[in-house]
């Protein structure tokens, strides 16, 4: 046993200093962006680097952005390091922008590599970058201490409770990219000028390419029908004036069910609410209270009908009703194809019940 | 013990019967030409002295022994009519037993042994007594045999070392204690051959036969109510003469967590003080191990914010991390050392002087980060949470191993230091009882059995 | 006296450590043709066998398996037997041990050399497998204590997540109705094999009790373990995507993000949690495995027998280190392969190991008449 102690020993200092690389003679990857290329079949990858600094207490961002084009994206990432005296480290890479470009012809070969990759983590965000990858990247928001990290908050969710913005990690992404019967969806970062972004839509992609964008609203009914407890403000409309309540709760689910042989959807959806804003200068009351409650249901069933219809007519699945079908039904061979056959056919229901429980803090 | 009650078979041989395997019980007969009386006392609780001046004295001065006998029942502190139970209580607090013609007399001369005892220094707490061992063996015998007044707490002496003849006495609770363990500890000792034994520790070492130990074996404490803590969970107990500490054993590694004021505490107040020092233990192993794992080998398992502190406090750092971490540890140790040997009063300015200024100009200069002295200084504080010396050693050298582990193989190398030492642990026996495993679930069924007021 | 709660630890280790060992990817292969059915069969058969087997070394109180067959069966058959045996353990160690090098160097340290990661585990390893038996049931009881809070930690963070595809799951139990899958049910009958180990460490209990609640015990953590392995992967993966990855759980923990803790992603406490229990069940297998070897050598005589043991041992060890050397150069397709042949080997080893302690017993029993 003592022999075997000092035997390790020994090992141990005989391999001390193999494949040391302190944390000072590595650069992080924050932020990758990838773009097309000027040629064709090329790739522009643009890359977020985080630069630490000695002195914490300054609030003093450093970030560099490296870009290169190649025919691969591995050749790229390889040129790069030639361009920086550190070692390129990938490991704490938050983020993935796609550009708009590249997102509407394929993005399953970047995809690919960024899971086949094993320092890039599967917790990724994935966003497709409008107009480009390399304008998203390069954004600087005044309020950012921490390279990129506005944009890392931003799409996991962390910081922001923004109801227009969907996070979409890689796994999910692999996920709905190779399973049958759902889409995949991305959110859409787009650049407004040097120091703001907006994320308020949605992308879904026909398996390989952007083939949808929602709008802002649509976005948020999106986020509604797939989220629990979404913080968002939907409007009623009472006596002539408009009020806008905010959901403190929500919840959505719904069921296919057959209709003397027809398909019909339907979506439970409950929000328990607080109103925010009273454009009708009136008192609010118990009675103006059950007002909204059914003037902002009203509202809302045609809102997302509307949205369905129009998910249902371009042919896509973005709430994964094909596997929810799939997965109640037990003859494995045929079920997809029955599905696909009815989808056309498909008539939806929206049963919201909202409930606008307060006035807020005045009556 | 049985027998209460009937005063009429009480004798001082019954007693003498009853103690059998004190070596600190004497034994006298008092002799005249024409009758004796028998005297029999426990030498490390009674005043000698008293004995002498109140009991022996006149004894001789009266010839009369009925007069003898009627002073002593007179005298103050003096008991006639005891059962059997009452007459050892008796003898065991102090009392000295006379008997002359078949009667019995239990007349009180306690010793209190307050001057000569120090307080504790190495082993404080907050509140409860703060009496220490001191190097005298039969103060000791006092201060323990007057917090376990029981006849079962044996004591056998014995004689260590050629040259030093160093006095030494093994307690033990008979009716507690594992006999296994007895019998080995005396194979052990009889099998010692050395010349001086001075300390304590010292027979520690002579004792576990293993060259290589990282971890004590048994404890060496100061604290008399610590000893008599353990001698109702019955453990063995070797006191030694000239040395002011005593040798516990065997031992568990959880042991060398609990702290005397553990059982003053709240139930919930003590729980979380020994969860503490576990989180102590924990963070002076891994925190300086981690450091050089996160710094050099994965920097991806910290948050990506923490990633860029550790780098921008490391950017003018001229010289890999894990000889960074070295320079301030050894610089730490430097310090506690010092400060140990440096007299009291200066003690504190030389660690404040020492540890303030050092950081402060080690980080100005460039030559360590800032996380870096935040780090040291965190190990250095939770090192001194372990309750008992020996431990607290161990600890502190059982790190480096940590950060020669993490400088060869990252976090890698941290976890498979940490699985090897614990296996090695669990193959550690203390006088052949387990010393390292899951205690918890052993008691988990059977309910607590007469242990000595422990959770 | 071993108290019976060792017996559980030693099943509950195999049990989980069949993440390591290809499981998973095996019930995953199948998930279409047969696997939901062959999981509650691997679960009545592995508990079937795991009592039978129990119940028959519990007439040998205190034997190992070397005692036993040198008792009962012909001298001859005696050495070749505990060499296959003794290898079958050996592959054991040596699959966990090599898919745990590839998993830390795909996951963890991808910098780092391939040897020296081998080599720290092995130093780990051969030191312990040298422990006395006791110390390693004490050690195991330890691993098991640190990591399996942390694992019931990340599955249930697992399980609570809101990407979590409660849809795919149930698409996977609609494919229920097909019929048993052969290499998923010998894949799943791992989970049961911990009470194999008793081969050596029968010599640890001698009042071995098995009350119904204990079959029970071997039974329900069996069943939830294989169904939590083989349905986790498949709600973050998608019924599709959960085939491109190699080790799914590893994966799986990949995509657990932690929001509030120094550590954001639970792939580390997961690698952290397991890493400890794999190789102790290194240890555990490899010492069943040199135990049963060394039983070929010759009893050393009372003179220097420590050292002549030694020597014994480290002989052992070294050709276990030698074989895990020259397997590294397996590439991943072979070494998946190399483990599913195993998977499927074992569970035939295991068959006869407990039809040759029945002979055995059998024969106990006419000697005794």
């Amino acid at each position: 046993m003592k022999k075997l102690l000092c035997a390790m020993i020994a090992l141990l200092l005989l391999c001390t200093g193999c494949e040391y690389k302190d944390i000072d003679r590595r650069i992080f990857v924050v932020a990758i962006g990838i773009d097309q290329g000027e040629r064709e079949g090329n790739f522009k990858v643009s890359l977020k680097l985080a630069l630490p600094q000695g002195d914490v207490s300054k609030i003093d961002e450093k970030m560099q952005i490296l870009t290169e084009e190649s025919t691969s994206i591995s050749e790229a990432l390889r040129r790069m390091k030639s361009r920086v005296e550190k070692e390129l480290d990938y490991v704490h890479c938050k983020s993935l922008v796609l550009g708009e470009g590249l997102a509407a012809k394929d993005i399953r070969h970047v995809l690919d590599w960024a899971i086949r990759r094993r320092d890039i983590q599967l917790i990724l965000n994935f966003a497709i970058g409008r107009p480009g990858a390399l304008e998203v990247l390069e954004i600087k928001p005044p309020s950012e201490r921490i390279p990129s990290n506005s944009l890392i908050v931003a799409m996991s969710g962390q910081g922001t409770e923004s109801p227009f913005i969907t996070s979409v990690y890689a796994f999910e992404l692999v996920n709905r990219v190779y399973e049958q019967g759902v889409d995949p969806v991305l959110p859409v970062i787009e650049a407004k000028g040097k120091d703001q972004f907006l994320i308020d839509k949605v992308a879904v992609l026909d398996k390989s390419k952007v083939s949808l964008v929602l709008t802002a609203d649509e976005t948020r009914l999106f986020n509604l029908l797939t989220r629990q407890d979404l913080r968002t403000n939907l409007p009623a409309r009472v006596q002539e004036g408009k009020v806008q309540y905010y959901t403190e709760t929500s919840s959505s689910s719904y069921q296919i069910i057959m209709r003397q042989g027809e398909p019909v959807i339907r979506y439970n959806i409950k929000i328990k609410g607080i109103i925010e804003e009273n454009s009708t200068l009136t008192e609010v009351n118990h009675r103006m209270l059950k007002e909204v409650s059914s003037s902002g249901g009203e509202e809302l069933r045609a809102s997302v009908e509307a949205l369905l219809i129009k998910v249902q007519q371009s042919g896509l699945d973005p709430f994964g009703w094909g596997l929810h079908y799939c997965a109640r039904h037990w003859n494995n061979e045929s079920e997809l194809e029955e599905w696909e056959r009815m989808v056309p056919r498909i008539r939806f229901e929206v049963m919201p019940k909202v409930e606008v429980k307060y006035s807020g803090m005045i009556e | 013990m049985g027998g209460q009650g009937d005063r009429s078979d009480i004798s001082l041989e019954w007693i003498k019967g009853q103690l059998s395997g004190f070596a600190d019980l004497e034994y006298r007969t008092l002799q005249t030409s024409d009758d004796e009386t028998e005297l029999l006392y426990v030498k490390s609780v009674t005043d000698g002295q008293a004995i002498g001046r109140a009991i022996i004295a006149p004894y001789y001065e009266m010839d009369n022994s009925e007069a003898y006998y009627r002073y002593l029942a007179c005298s103050p502190g003096s008991h006639t009519e005891v059962d059997r139970k009452q007459a050892l209580e008796l003898v065991l607090a102090g009392g000295v037993c006379v008997q002359k013609d078949g009667r019995l007399i239990i007349c009180e001369v306690p010793k209190a042994q307050s001057a000569g005892v120090r307080e504790t220094i190495t082993e404080s707490v907050s509140q409860g007594p703060s009496d220490a061992l001191s190097e005298d063996l039969e103060v000791n015998m006092n201060l323990i045999r007057r917090r376990y007044q029981s006849a079962q707490l044996k004591m056998e002496t014995a004689v260590i070392g050629n040259v030093s003849r160093t006095k030494t006495a093994i307690l033990y609770d008979e009716s507690r204690v594992d006999h296994k363990v007895l019998a080995e500890l005396k194979d052990r000792l009889d099998a010692l051959q050395l010349d001086i034994l001075q300390a304590a520790g010292e027979l520690e070492k002579y004792l576990c036969g293993d060259k290589i130990r990282i971890f004590p074996k048994t404890i060496v404490t100061e604290r008399p109510d610590r000893v008599v803590f353990n001698l109702a969970e019955g453990k063995v107990v070797i006191m030694l003469d000239t040395t002011g500490y005593a040798v516990i054993l065997p031992v568990i590694f959880n042991d060398f967590f609990t702290a005397m004021d553990d059982k003053i505490h709240l139930p919930i107040a003590g729980r979380f003080l020994k969860l503490l020092r576990i989180i102590g233990v924990i963070m002076t192993l891994w925190l300086p191990a981690l450091y050089v794992a996160f710094t050099s080998y994965n920097p991806e398992i910290v948050r990506v914010q923490i990633a860029l502190l550790i780098a921008g406090s490391r950017a003018t750092v001229p010289y890999p991390s894990f000889v960074e971490v070295l320079i301030m540890l050894l610089m730490m140790e430097f310090l506690t050392e010092a400060s140990l040997r440096l007299p009291k009063a200066i003690g504190p300015t030389a660690t404040t002087v020492g540890g303030l200024i050092l950081g402060q100009a080690a980080t100005e200069a460039g030559l360590v980060g800032n996380i870096m002295i935040i780090l040291v200084s965190a190990v250095a504080i939770s090192n001194f949470m372990i309750p008992l010396n020996m431990m607290s050693f161990s600890i502190r050298v059982l790190k480096y191993f940590f950060i020669l582990a993490s400088a060869t193989a990252g976090l890698v190398g941290v976890v498979c230091c940490l699985v090897g030492f614990t296996m090695y642990l669990c193959s550690q026996r203390s006088f052949g009882q387990p010393y390292f495993k899951l205690f918890v679930l052993d008691s988990l069924g059977t309910d607590n059995r007469k242990r000595g007021g422990s959770k | 006296m071993t108290q019976n709660r060792y017996y559980i630890w030693l099943i509950l280790m195999n049990s989980l450590i069949n993440i390591i060992i290809f499981v998973p990817r095996e019930l995953i292969d199948g998930r279409f043709t047969g696997t939901q059915a062959a999981i509650p069969l691997a679960v009545l058969s592995g508990t079937l066998i795991t009592f039978m087997f129990t119940a028959v070394i519990r007439k040998f109180p205190g034997k190992g398996v070397p005692e036993i067959f040198a008792a009962s069966l012909p001298k001859f058959t005696v050495p070749p037997l505990l060499v296959i045996f003794g290898l079958l353990w050996c592959t054991a160690g040596l699959i966990t041990l090599l898919s745990f090098v590839d998993i830390t160097l795909r996951f963890i340290s991808p910098d780092t050399r391939p040897l020296i990661v081998l080599l720290s585990f092995l130093v780990v390893v051969c030191f312990s497998v040298r422990m006395e038996p006791l110390s390693l049931l004490y050690g195991l009881e330890m691993m098991l204590a640190i990591s399996l809070p942390l694992i019931v930690y990340a599955t249930f963070k697992a399980v609570v997540n809101p990407a979590f595809s409660w849809d795919a799951v149930l698409q996977t139990f609609t494919y229920s109705l097909h019929t048993p899958n052969w290499n998923s049910f010998l894949a799943a009958t791992f989970s049961f094999s911990g009470y194999i180990n008793m081969a050596i460490f029968n010599r640890l209990f001698h009042q071995l009790k098995l009350k119904p609640l204990h079959i029970v015990i071997v039974a329900v953590q069996g069943f939830i373990i294989l169904l939590l392995s083989f349905l986790v992967p498949i709600g973050y993966f998608g019924t599709i995507g959960v085939g491109k990855h190699i080790y799914t759980w590893f994966s799986t923990a990949d995509s657990i993000r932690i929001e509030t803790f120094l550590i954001e992603r639970m792939l580390f406490i997961f690698y952290m949690a397991y890493l400890p229990l794999s190789l102790v069940s290194v240890v555990i297998h490899w010492h069943v495995g040199k135990e049963l070897l060394l039983a070929l050598f010759p009893v050393p005589k009372k003179r220097k027998s420590s050292s002549v043991r030694l020597w014994q041992e480290g002989f052992i060890l070294a050709a276990f280190c030698a074989a895990a050397f020259s397997l590294m150069h397996l590439d991943q397709y072979e070494l998946n392969q190399f483990g599913v042949i195993f998977l499927d080997v074992r569970w035939y080893g295991e068959v006869a190991l407990l039809l040759l302690l029945l002979y055995c017993y059998a024969v106990k029993r006419r000697r005794a008449l």
